[in-house]
């Protein structure tokens, strides 16, 4: 395998900022969770709903904003595979292709 | 004025045409191979709008003017999923393309080791969630039409009886364009280029449409932005009242429902080209649904406040359009729920009609057919039939629940009860997906108490009380057993009926799921699939290993012609064959190569079905103790470098196979050598003996009449004959082989020269000769003596040894990939394996047969060939002794 192991402490700086962006991915969406399902504390406030429309709408856009630059970097650093990806896929190409 | 509803027919039908354009050109430039733009991440993204059916379109403001902000809830759940897209998403769609995923009860039940049971249950309880919701969609295309006709006075009256055959006619228009379009191929895999296009532009029109209505209702009708703020402020939906847990519930419910789905695992998973595609549709997707969502509550305020208060809250998008008198934007609004509507039933005929044939119809066949994997016959013709006939059953379904639920309930519950139904597949999909130790006896335990329960809690109820379930049964449980009561199971009371039901289903679901999972132990191919695809990402797991011997590639290449289709699996077969350097179409049963024809036939038929054929064939699937080792073995490193060696050695074993192999020949080729000589000089002493006692009859017989001289002399002339066309046949072959001869090219049509070689052969009658003239009208440019010589010889082969009662010979013509390939196939016993590998070589001649000649027809066939630039090899598994010639095509062109 040419990928640095697990085990491995010091790592290549960008082998090191892909690990870090593939991390934010995987955040990105927990941090979405909470913040959609927050207006629940807003039952029985008698809080405008053009208020909370505003404010789901303005998380979503963080959201959408947020994924595309983030796809966008993993995008340029891991066009090289991250994985090995299996090879039964690529041999099944072959037999298609005929 | 409105528009009179025939138009608004016309413009349906007009549309629908063109949907069928879309679809057509889209399927033509991907079999020319323009089709890269077809593969782009837009019109994947596109694709996935399908999740916004007529549910989203019509009645989204209906669920906004009902119960405010709770709409959002639909869209947030996919939004998380899609912008969480590398937790799942991406695991998913990576063993959906390794293992050739069909549907998701194929995924499930590849994943538990292959079982068929599951499969079923799956697809049976994708069909019962299904059904509803196709229903829906007739029932929207229905209600906005009869909404057009109630704004037209004149046409309200006669409209109000057609509603039903609105129904029956977009449902058979709807079975139509699946039928066309989603089953020209069967190879799952190779994607519905036609069926996504159109529904990519579907997705833009209802898109357009919606935001079309909003930008008027916001500043044609409500006098701008603060206007509708204000008003907003002032409706009754203006303060958020929504229930904690109702809010959570539909979120999660959405976030379930989007990834089980039938529908969006179909465009998720299965219609996917490219794995990058994700990364794009991670953000656009949830910018879609955003725009979808954004007019939602000011289209349900200010529809409320303008429209009468009888009018349904489900049709304000047509209403509000056609009220103002906006005939346009009505029609544009029409299309719009159209669109979501039709594009929903297409792909979810698609989707369910796969699960359908793969896991009960063509098993059934299979098994009522008794004959199993090895019977005669094309397969594909019976899936196909089976699929279309599928998706057929799967629309009429839901068009006969329309008809007999009368379409009355509010189409939000409706969507709603249909999430909750295929949200059931979660745990067994995760679990799956994720965890090792996932079982297939949890699997099915958690589905069946999933399912049970959302049918007590959830569907029966949705009839209403006195429908499915009496009155006293909801209010006091069945036989009085208060635990049991569908809306408050266990004395739960006060919860909201849907929350109830959402969470009962699916935390029993997962805990039976988990708790049979623990307890239960796994068959070795569970263990092996489930490793394969919890670690899909890792490459050190390997898959299944069968184990095969010699005799039975011709068994799997008869078989695997049926399934993928004849050319498809003479050129797997060859090209596998080739990459392990062996001649002809017989590979070795390598277990690589069966598991790579097993994944290519779970492509067309599932990966339950596949598994079974290959089995059948290649005899109990074999799983050693070093597949179990390596499952239980959880020191990859230590795995991967004996499986490297492992590979090694198979490698060596390989070659040293393939020189044994090489050696036998050799050996046997001297032997041929040396049997030459014994051969030739029999050859021509035979003759030759005749002719000098002949000879010397004739000079030593004195009073010899006229007769016996005439007699003997014939003798010694045809023997001469025989003499010289044997000489005539070694020169020739000797010439061929030394490359002295000069090829005299020129172009005649291949009829011309099969027509030549036949009457040369002369067939007395003997020989039934079976063609299609109609694509034999090529032009070749070759040497046609030379060709036809070699035509004679096939022929005239047939003619001599084929030893059924009514001997047929076919000849069938097909030019493909710049190649012609001729094929003469008889019916008679066919040549033996280890016969196959000689009867290319001078002097091979099969049995003793004295009149068979001299054995040099096909060694100089061969010969002609290679000068030709092209082949001529024997053909196993047609049925009786099949040979092929294949020529290059070039400068030729069809008539």
């Amino acid at each position: 395998m040419r990928e640095p192991s697990e085990g491995q402490l010091f790592l290549p700086k960008d082998t090191y900022r892909q690990r870090r962006t593939v991390d934010a991915i995987r955040l990105w969406p927990i941090l979405g969770v909470i913040c959609f399902v927050l207006p629940i504390i807003w039952t029985g406030t008698g809080k405008s709903n053009v208020g909370a429309m505003g404010y789901l709408f303005s998380v979503w856009v963080v959201m959408i904003f947020g994924g595309a630059l983030l796809s966008r970097r993993l995008r340029h650093e891991a066009d090289t595979p991250q994985e090995t990806s299996v090879p039964p896929a690529e041999s099944s190409d072959t037999g298609r292709r005929l | 004025m409105s528009p009179s509803v025939n138009i608004l027919a016309l413009v349906c039908a007009g549309y629908a045409a063109l949907l069928f354009l879309v679809a057509f050109m889209a399927e033509r430039a991907a079999k020319r191979g323009q089709g890269r733009w077809l593969q782009s991440p837009i019109v994947y993204t596109l694709s996935l709008s399908i999740y916004c059916t007529a549910w989203t379109f019509y009645g989204a403001v209906g669920f906004a003017a009902r119960s405010g902000l709770e709409y959002l809830t639909i869209y947030i759940g996919p939004t998380l999923v899609m912008v969480g897209w590398w937790w799942v998403l991406r695991k998913l769609v990576r063993v959906g393309r390794a293992q050739r995923i069909t549907s998701i009860a194929d995924l499930i039940s590849n994943r538990f080791g292959k079982s068929n049971t599951l499969a079923v249950m799956i697809t049976l309880m994708a069909v019962a969630g299904t059904t509803p919701y196709i229903a829906l969609q007739l029932q929207s295309v229905t209600l906005s039409f009869s909404a057009f006709a109630a704004a037209g006075p004149a046409e309200a009256a006669g409209k109000l009886e057609n509603s039903e055959a609105t129904a029956f006619w977009v449902a058979t228009g709807l079975a139509l364009f699946t039928v066309l379009f989603g089953t020209r191929n069967l190879d799952v895999n190779e994607r519905h280029h036609g069926v996504v296009m159109a529904i990519a532009l579907e997705a833009v029109v209802k898109l357009l449409a919606l935001l079309a209505v909003g930008v008027f209702v916001v500043w044609g009708l409500g006098g701008g932005v603060s206007a509708v703020i204000a008003q907003i402020e002032a409706s009754e939906i203006a303060t958020w009242e929504i229930e904690p847990s109702r809010w959570v519930a539909l979120t999660a419910l959405s976030a379930a429902a989007f990834l089980t789905l039938p529908r969006m695992f179909q465009v998720l998973v299965v219609e996917n080209d490219d794995e990058r595609h994700l990364r794009f549709a991670a953000w656009a997707f949830p910018s879609y649904l955003l725009l979808i969502s954004l007019f939602i509550v000011p289209i349900a305020v200010v529809g409320r406040s303008i429209l009468p208060e009888s009018t349904n809250p489900d049709l304000y998008v047509l209403s509000i359009p056609l009220t103002s008198g906006e005939t346009g934007l009505a029609v544009l609004s029409f299309l719009g729920g159209f669109s979501s509507a039709t594009s929903m039933v297409i792909v979810a005929a698609i989707a369910l009609s796969t699960m359908v044939s793969n896991h009960i119809v063509v098993p059934i066949w299979l098994r009522l057919m008794g004959g199993g994997a090895l019977m005669s016959g094309d397969l594909r013709h019976v899936v196909l039939l089976s699929r279309r006939f599928s998706i057929i059953g799967v629309v009429f379904l839901g068009y006969v629940y329309y008809r007999i639920s009368g379409g009355g309930a509010a189409l939000a519950a409706i969507g709603l009860i249909s999430f909750a139904g295929v949200a059931q597949f979660l745990p067994a999909l995760l679990g799956g997906l994720f965890w090792r130790g996932a079982t297939r006896s949890g699997a099915v335990s958690g589905l069946l108490v999933g399912f049970t329960i959302w049918l007590w809690t959830m569907f029966l109820p949705s009839f209403g009380p006195d429908a499915a379930l009496s009155a006293s049964v909801l209010s006091d449980g069945p036989w009085g057993i208060g635990a049991l009561r569908p809306e408050a199971l266990f004395g739960f009371e006060g919860l909201d009926p849907l929350v109830h039901a959402v969470f009962w289903s699916l935390s029993l679901n997962t805990l039976a799921f988990i708790v049979a999972s623990l307890v239960s132990f796994p068959a070795p191919l569970e263990r092996l699939q489930g490793a394969q695809i919890v670690d899909v990402f890792r490459h050190s797991t390997r898959g299944q290993r069968w184990r095969g011997g010699m005799a039975q590639s011709e068994d799997l290449l008869l078989m695997a012609q049926r399934i993928i289709g004849a050319t498809q699996a003479q050129g797997l077969f060859r090209s596998v064959a080739r990459a392990q350097g062996l001649e002809g179409y017989l590979p070795e049963p390598t277990p690589e190569f069966l598991n790579q024809l097993e994944r290519e036939l779970s492509g067309s038929v599932g990966a339950a079905t596949a598994h079974a054929m290959v089995g059948q064939i290649v005899g109990g699937a074999a799983v050693s103790v070093d597949d179990l080792i390596a499952v239980a073995d959880e020191a990859a490193q230590i795995m991967e470098y004996s499986s490297q060696l492992e590979a090694q050695s198979e490698e060596l074993t390989r070659t040293a196979r393939q020189l044994r192999e090489a050696n036998e020949k050799l050996t046997e080729l001297s032997h041929q050598k040396d049997a030459f000589l014994s051969q030739i000089s029999h050859e021509l002493r035979t003759p030759m003996t005749s002719i000098r006692a002949f000879s010397e009859i004739l000079r030593d017989g004195e009073g010899l009449s006229r007769e016996e001289q005439g007699k003997y002399s014939s003798i010694i002339n045809s023997e001469s004959v025989r003499l010289t066309r044997l000489l005539d046949d070694l020169l020739d072959l000797s010439v061929l082989e030394n490359g002295q001869v000069s090829m005299n090219i020129e172009e005649a049509p291949l009829e011309g020269v099969l027509d030549r070689a036949i009457s040369a052969v002369g067939l007395a009658g003997k020989l039934l000769i079976v063609r299609r003239r109609e694509r034999e009208h090529i032009l070749l440019t070759t040497d046609t003596d030379r060709l036809s010589q070699v035509f004679i010889n096939l022929i005239a082969n047939a003619q001599k040894y084929c030893a059924a009662p009514a001997p047929t010979l076919k000849i069938i013509v097909r030019a493909k990939d710049g190649r012609l390939n001729i094929d003469f196939v008889d019916n008679g016993r066919g040549i033996s394996r280890d016969d196959q590998r000689v009867i290319f070589e001078k002097f091979s001649r099969l049995g003793d047969d004295r009149e068979s000649g001299a054995g040099l027809g096909l060694a100089i066939c061969r010969e002609v060939m290679e000068r030709l630039g092209g082949t001529i090899s024997y053909l196993p598994g047609q049925g009786g002794t099949a040979f092929r010639v294949s020529l290059p095509l070039v400068a030729a062109a069809g008539a």
